[in-house]
Formats: C-alpha cells, sequence, structure tokens
C-alpha cells in the first residue's frame, strides 16, 4: 500500500529521511494544500501520515476528507511531542501515532504493517510485509530464528519484562523461602509459555524476567498471550503454583534493538532499549495490567486494542496500558 | 476393566496369604452387598473352609461382577485403616497396582479410587462406574444465552460452528481437571467430577471455561456477535446410570439446572453453598453474592477496571 506524509513543509529533509527509512522507499512527502486540493486522488487506497505542526486541528480537517475513500487510513507524526492529547487523534479514528522517540529511533520491521492492520485494510494475522524472508517495511531483513543468530549481530526484537506483582505482600504471606521458590517457578512456567510465541527467557533478574520475541508474531500473539495469564492469574496461582495467596503478574513491553547474545551470557550486553526496558517494568509498570512503549504499541492485536489506552510518557517515550481486570 | 489370569492369581495368592476366610468375605460384602461365601461355593455351614478356595471364589466373582478395581480399592483401605482397631497388612499390593497401571488405570490418592489413565481413554463412566453405583459428584451445568436469537439472526450453520467451538473449550477445561462431559444438547451442557479435589475442579473448569469465551470472543469468534453463558456448580450425590437421561431426572441434577437458570446472570458462574464451603478461600474470595434477591449462590464474572 502506498504511504504519504502529509506537511506544511514537503522539503523538510528529517521528514523525507523518516519516510524512506521508516514507511517506504517510495513514500511521497506533499504539503497539506495540495493534499487538500486532490485528496481523493491522492488519498485512495494510501495510508497517510499527518505532522501534528500542522496542528491538530487542521489534521482533523483533512483526515475527515478521508472519510468514505477507498482503502485509505491515516496516523499522525508528532516529531517534537507538541500534541497535547494524542488520544483525541484515535478517537478521530487514527490508526498510528509516532511519538518523538519513536521518530528518532525509526520504525521497528512490521509498525506499519500493524498501523494497517488497526486501520483494517489489512488482515491483523496476515503475514506482515516482508516477513517471508525478503525485507520488512522498514528495511529490515525478516526474523531467522534464535537459533540462527550470531553471537553480537545487532538485532530487532520485542522485550518483555515479567515479574510476579505484589512481592512485598507474598513475603509477609508465604515467606522469603517460598517466595524465592515461586519466583524460581514462575522463571520455569515462562521459559515454556514464552516458547508458545516464538520467544525465550534471556536474562532473570531478581524480580522478574526479560523475555525476548521476534520482531513479528510465530505463534501466539505475545501481548494477546500475556493478557490471557493476566486473566487466568487465579487459576495459574492455584493450579500451577499451588499458591493459597492471590497471585498477580505485571508485563512491560519494548519493541527495540539488542546485540544478540544466548541466554546466560548476557553479562557484556550493552544497549539503549534493554536499560529502557528495565527501567519500564521494575519502575513505571504495576500488577494486574500490561504496559507498553509506543515502539511496541503495534504489537496489540487488532482484538485488544480497545482495552489500551495512551498512559503519558516514561523517559521520553510514551506509553499504552491495558485495563485492569477486577479481583 | 479386563481382568487377566496373571492378576487374578496373585490376587489370590496375595488373600489367602493376608486374610482369613471370614474377614475375606466380610470384605466381599462390602462391595457386593448381601455376598455369601457359603452359598456360592456350596459348602455347608458346618464344614470349614480352606481360605484358598475363599479367596479363589472370591476373587473369581468380583470379576464376574465387573467389581476387581473396587475390591481392590477397599483391600487398599483395609491394608491402610484396618478394621475394628486391628491392623490387616495385604501383601502384593504393589504388584497389583503394576498390573492395574498396564492396563490403563491410575490411582487417584485423593479418593482412594481408580480411574482411567485419560491419555489412554476417556470414557464417560472413568472406566470404572458401574451402573446404579451412588457418589458423590460435582457437576458444571453451562447454558448458552439467547441461543434461540443467536441461531435466528446468524443461521444455524454459523451458530453450529461458533457451538462446536464452545464444545472444545469445554470438554478441553473439563477433561484437563478429570472431568467428563456428558451431555450436550442443543444449546447446553452437563459436565461431572468425581477424582481429585471434585468440588474445586469443577469450579475451576467452569472459571477456566469463562476465560476461554472472554478470549474466543474478541480473537477468534466468527460470527461477529459475542456468545455468552450462564454456568453453575453444585454438588451431591447421584446414582450413576448409563442413560445420561435418566441422570438428568435426579435432584442434584435438576438443582445445579435450576441453580444456573434462576439464580446466574448472563456471563456467570455460580457456586451453590455446598460447594463454597468446600472451596480454599484464595478461590472463594473471586466469588461475590448472587444479584438476585435471595439467591443463596455466589458467582464468579469476568470485570475490567480502568488501568
Amino acid at each position: 500500500m502506498r504511504t504519504i506524509v502529509c506537511a506544511s513543509d514537503p522539503e523538510d529533509k528529517k521528514l523525507a529521511a523518516f519516510a524512506t527509512r521508516s514507511l517506504s522507499k517510495e513514500a511521497e512527502i506533499v504539503g497539506d494544500q495540495a493534499f487538500s486540493r486532490s485528496v481523493k486522488k491522492k488519498a485512495s487506497g494510501a495510508f497517510v501520515y499527518f505532522d501534528a505542526r500542522l496542528g491538530a486541528d487542521r489534521v482533523f480537517e483533512l483526515a475527515s476528507k478521508l472519510d468514505g475513500l477507498d482503502a485509505s487510513g491515516w496516523g499522525v507524526l508528532d516529531r517534537e511531542g507538541k500534541s497535547e492529547d494524542p488520544a483525541a487523534f484515535f478517537f478521530a479514528g487514527a490508526s498510528d501515532y509516532i511519538g518523538p522517540a519513536l521518530f528518532k529511533a525509526g520504525l521497528g520491521p512490521g509498525r506499519l504493517g500493524e498501523a494497517l492492520a488497526y486501520a483494517g485494510l489489512v488482515d491483523a494475522d496476515a503475514p506482515v510485509e516482508g516477513a517471508d524472508g525478503a525485507e520488512g517495511p522498514a528495511g529490515c531483513p525478516a526474523f531467522p530464528g534464535w537459533a540462527s543468530l550470531e553471537e553480537g549481530v545487532d538485532v530487532a526484537v520485542r522485550f518483555c519484562y515479567a515479574a510476579i506483582g505484589d512481592q512485598r505482600g507474598l513475603l509477609e504471606r508465604i515467606g522469603d523461602k517460598r517466595l524465592d521458590k515461586l519466583k524460581e517457578d514462575f522463571a520455569a512456567f515462562l521459559e515454556s509459555w514464552s516458547k508458545e510465541c516464538g520467544g525465550l527467557v534471556w536474562i532473570k533478574e531478581g524480580s522478574g524476567c526479560l523475555l525476548l520475541f521476534p520482531p513479528q508474531d510465530e505463534g501466539m500473539n505475545p501481548v494477546l498471550a500475556s493478557f490471557r495469564l493476566l486473566l487466568d492469574r487465579a487459576l495459574i496461582g492455584y493450579e500451577v503454583f499451588k499458591l493459597e495467596a492471590p497471585l498477580s503478574f505485571r508485563f512491560a513491553f519494548h519493541a527495540g534493538r539488542t546485540m544478540w547474545r544466548k541466554p546466560g551470557e548476557t553479562g557484556r550486553v550493552v544497549s539503549e532499549d534493554v536499560n529502557f526496558v528495565f527501567h519500564l517494568g521494575m519502575k513505571a509498570a504495576g500488577d494486574g495490567y500490561i504496559l507498553l512503549s509506543a515502539e511496541a504499541g503495534g504489537s496489540v492485536p487488532a482484538c485488544l486494542r480497545d482495552l489500551f489506552s495512551p498512559a503519558g510518557d516514561f523517559e521520553g517515550r510514551s506509553l499504552l496500558a491495558s485495563r485492569k481486570f477486577k479481583d | 476393566m479386563k481382568v487377566k489370569g496373571g492378576i487374578a492369581q496373585i490376587l489370590k495368592k496375595s488373600l489367602y496369604e493376608s486374610l482369613n476366610a471370614e474377614m475375606l468375605e466380610r470384605v466381599a460384602k462390602d462391595v457386593i452387598p448381601g455376598y455369601d461365601l457359603r452359598e456360592r461355593t456350596g459348602f455347608p455351614p458346618n464344614i470349614p473352609m480352606q481360605v484358598q478356595t475363599a479367596a479363589s471364589r472370591i476373587v473369581d466373582d468380583m470379576v464376574a461382577a465387573d467389581t476387581f478395581l473396587h475390591f481392590i480399592e477397599r483391600l487398599v483401605q483395609l491394608d491402610r485403616e484396618g478394621f475394628m482397631g486391628r491392623s490387616y497388612r495385604i501383601s502384593g499390593l504393589r504388584e497389583i497396582f503394576k498390573f492395574i497401571g498396564a492396563e490403563g488405570y491410575l490411582w487417584d490418592a485423593d479418593t482412594g479410587r481408580f480411574m482411567e489413565d485419560p491419555r489412554i481413554r476417556r470414557t464417560q463412566n472413568w472406566g470404572r462406574l458401574l451402573p446404579g453405583e451412588e457418589l458423590r459428584f460435582s457437576l458444571l451445568r453451562v447454558d448458552v444465552v439467547k441461543n434461540s436469537s443467536i441461531v435466528k439472526a446468524h443461521g444455524e450453520s454459523a451458530a453450529r460452528g461458533a457451538y462446536e467451538d464452545l464444545r472444545g473449550m469445554l470438554a478441553r477445561c473439563v477433561e484437563r481437571r478429570s472431568g467428563r462431559v456428558w451431555s450436550w444438547e442443543g444449546d447446553g451442557a452437563l459436565a461431572a467430577f468425581l477424582f481429585g479435589h471434585s468440588t474445586a475442579s469443577s469450579v475451576l473448569a467452569g472459571m477456566a471455561l469463562l476465560h476461554e469465551l472472554f478470549i474466543y470472543n474478541r480473537a477468534y469468534n466468527r460470527i461477529g456477535e459475542s456468545v455468552r453463558l450462564r454456568a453453575a456448580v453444585h454438588t451431591g450425590p447421584i446414582r450413576y446410570l448409563p442413560d445420561v437421561g435418566e441422570i438428568l431426572k435426579q435432584e442434584t441434577c435438576r438443582e445445579v439446572v435450576e441453580s444456573e437458570s434462576r439464580w446466574t446472570p448472563p456471563d456467570g458462574l455460580s457456586i451453590s453453598p455446598a460447594v463454597a464451603g468446600t472451596l480454599d478461600r484464595v478461590i472463594l474470595d473471586r466469588f461475590k453474592p448472587g444479584p438476585e434477591p435471595g439467591s443463596r449462590v455466589l458467582v464468579y464474572s469476568i470485570g475490567l477496571g480502568a488501568a
């Protein structure tokens, strides 16, 4: 599908670089006046990113012209983070929002495909463009599988920090020895659970685990699988861990890049994204829900999107949070 | 269970090494009420009977009556608990267990009964219940909300597809916890639990079903309308009969159907007071009083709050 960036200044070099690097080599940048004059011709069968520097009112005005056009959708590029209410774009029908951090980092493979799926322009379950061994939409090679990765190469992955919730409360209820055993059992549980999503437990840290998943779904979607665990928390606590106290989990997702090392040999890994997801999981995430960075937002399957909403910023990145199940 | 000659011989030997004829007959009577050893052997009352003769006859009768497993279970109980303050050691039980395991049965320590190994087969009577046998079961009743309007709106074929999916979900949730789906008629189902912690298993199966359906409706439902359920769990005595229609007429079944239809809201799982009293606190705390005035059931449902 064609991609268009609609901006006040079609000559903007940073926009052009972003468009060719993250969207498509054929991505077109058009001025808002020109776009407005020939919207039907330009936007039919295209996905349009509006530059947020046009102002929210102008974005809404232009976006409303897409109503009724064949196979079109839209998102917002907010490279300066000036939008006061990004959720308002979604309420008006947007399918993507790219904040400053993501603009700077560039879109990961599959993100555009997720936005198209969100807009209903492609089947959400269909393989993402480029997943067949060719190149992804961002020009990234398709994921070759964990066993094929060479030590030290830079890879695009989805990170998930997963931990047992309310560990302080559990410590009081079951004591330190059983809590330690529970954390060990949880890590072992995650090993088999993550495999169903094509992932693995990469780093075991005192209170939780860092899991890696391929940039595109291979098996079950990891956000859907996490959501399921949250739903099943009482059953898992009682039947799997034989726990007589309530159990909860916390999940934090981020998408980015890291140097690949095998699990257990990650001591020398230096990665901004790894640091970020640890901070996200340990400082920002809470019990009983899923927190995602905007970079991982494309991992939310279409069937769960109404359960996620913007949740502010953390360390310069926009966040999305799921709703919580009531106890 | 088909009893091979080898295991029958081992049991006969075990019995005459472990018990006298009088005790053997007492155990046999516990399994087959009114069992009369002398009537069966033709020995007159005034002639003493060799214990080998008694053991042989009793084992043959147990095999013929299809109560071999029941007899072994009674012997295990005697071995563990004794009788009237006296202990009895039954020799060869370990070997007998091995033979029974090889025939596809597992020992359930919670109930002290054998059940068929679900990896080998799954039958409605767990491979061991006999017609007329009365036991305490836990029942999970499930009913589809507004079944007829779903069929009307989406057509019989589409609705049938959704119900087949639901049936698969129910079977997974039930059989994973050693239960059995006894009936599935139109829009309603009944599952029974006997082994392990049967009431907890039935409640957990009901909760798991609601969870599966929640995900199904969001991710996999093809009819474009949520399939909704009412589910209820109740426990009580049931006389097992091969005809499920006859089972459904019994009091405990009628009670669970009433609990589901009268007291359970859509998307809810209710438990009767008899069930609630057996649950661990960590599960029981998930249930709230039912919404209907006068209701004595507790209800579980999935609720979503803010992030």
